[in-house]
């Protein structure tokens, strides 16, 4: 397996809090979303939980318009847009409240291509997420087209 | 086999987006302002990948039940701005069945069956894994 391009950790660990607020907001039914005992979150939450901070002090102020901080520009494709066009995931280990996410990014192919909206490349990523004893909990597979609109071109 | 799962249907109202974009914690512009999404060419403000998932597990799991877990969600296509002002229906088809696992193909709609985005579950049955 190649090296990562970029490495990331979630900004915040699992919480029961965290889960009750996606819970509510899109009507999970699923009971062992809120097991008192042992909940699990649902597994749409991941890319949350491995989300960095938007803001950390010591950072300049937040710009208006600031996209979620992933580290899509890592690959070294340059891009003046991103859009993703096809996604897989696959899930071993369910996330459980003080789970600590850690993502490592590899890329694992880039194929230029013209396209009716722009010149760009098709980047595959391969994404590894795990908890904080190190055990892969997850990994996505995604491929990004990363491209100049044509009418932006210079 | 071709087994229908109970439907889904969640009304996306843009305060159920706004509510999801800061659940999710995706405050990309054009989740959360009309303006911003027309700026970048949909319509209005549209939901984000999260909620897709979150609805495609919703199918499955309340079908499910503690009888299966999300193995893996495959071949996830978005082929439509998923839009508020609209319900989100998500319909579930088993394609393949065995005494180990269920796989589910799904298909988010909107208005007029308007096909926003397709992907394919594999569920465990517990006990298998």
């Amino acid at each position: 397996m190649n090296n990562p391009v970029a490495i990331t950790v979630g900004a915040e660990p699992v919480t029961r809090e965290a889960i009750r607020r996606f819970v509510e907001a899109h009507e999970m039914a699923d009971p062992r979303f809120v097991d008192p005992v042992d909940p699990i979150a649902p597994w749409a939450m991941l890319s949350s939980f491995s989300m960095p901070a938007y803001w950390t002090p010591g950072d300049p102020s937040l710009s208006d318009g600031a996209l979620p901080p992933l580290p899509w520009d890592a690959c070294g494709v340059p891009a003046a847009e991103s859009v993703t066009n096809r996604m897989e995931f696959e899930y071993f280990h369910p996330l459980r409240p003080g789970d600590v996410i850690t993502t490592e990014y590899r890329v694992t192919g880039v194929t230029p291509k013209r396209t009716s909206v722009g010149d760009g490349s098709f980047v595959d990523f391969e994404l590894t997420f795990l908890r904080q004893d190190g055990t892969v909990i997850a990994r996505e597979r995604c491929s990004v087209y990363r491209y100049f609109p044509f009418e932006s071109r210079r | 086999m071709n087994a229908p799962l109970p439907e889904i249907r969640l009304p996306l109202t843009f305060q159920r987006l706004v509510m999801s974009a800061a659940a999710s914690r995706d405050f990309a512009p054009a989740h959360i302002d009309h303006e911003a999404a027309r700026a970048g060419g949909a319509p209005g403000a549209y939901a984000d990948v999260m909620f897709v998932l979150a609805m495609f597990e919703r199918c499955v799991g309340e079908w499910a039940g503690t009888r299966a877990s999300l193995e893996s969600l495959r071949a996830i296509a978005l082929h439509d701005f998923v839009l508020t002002g609209q319900d989100a229906v998500v319909r579930g088809v088993i394609t393949d069945e065995s005494d180990t696992s269920v796989t589910v193909d799904l298909i988010l709609l909107q208005d007029n069956d308007r096909r926003a985005a397709t992907a394919t579950a594999i569920m465990v049955r517990d006990g298998m894994r």
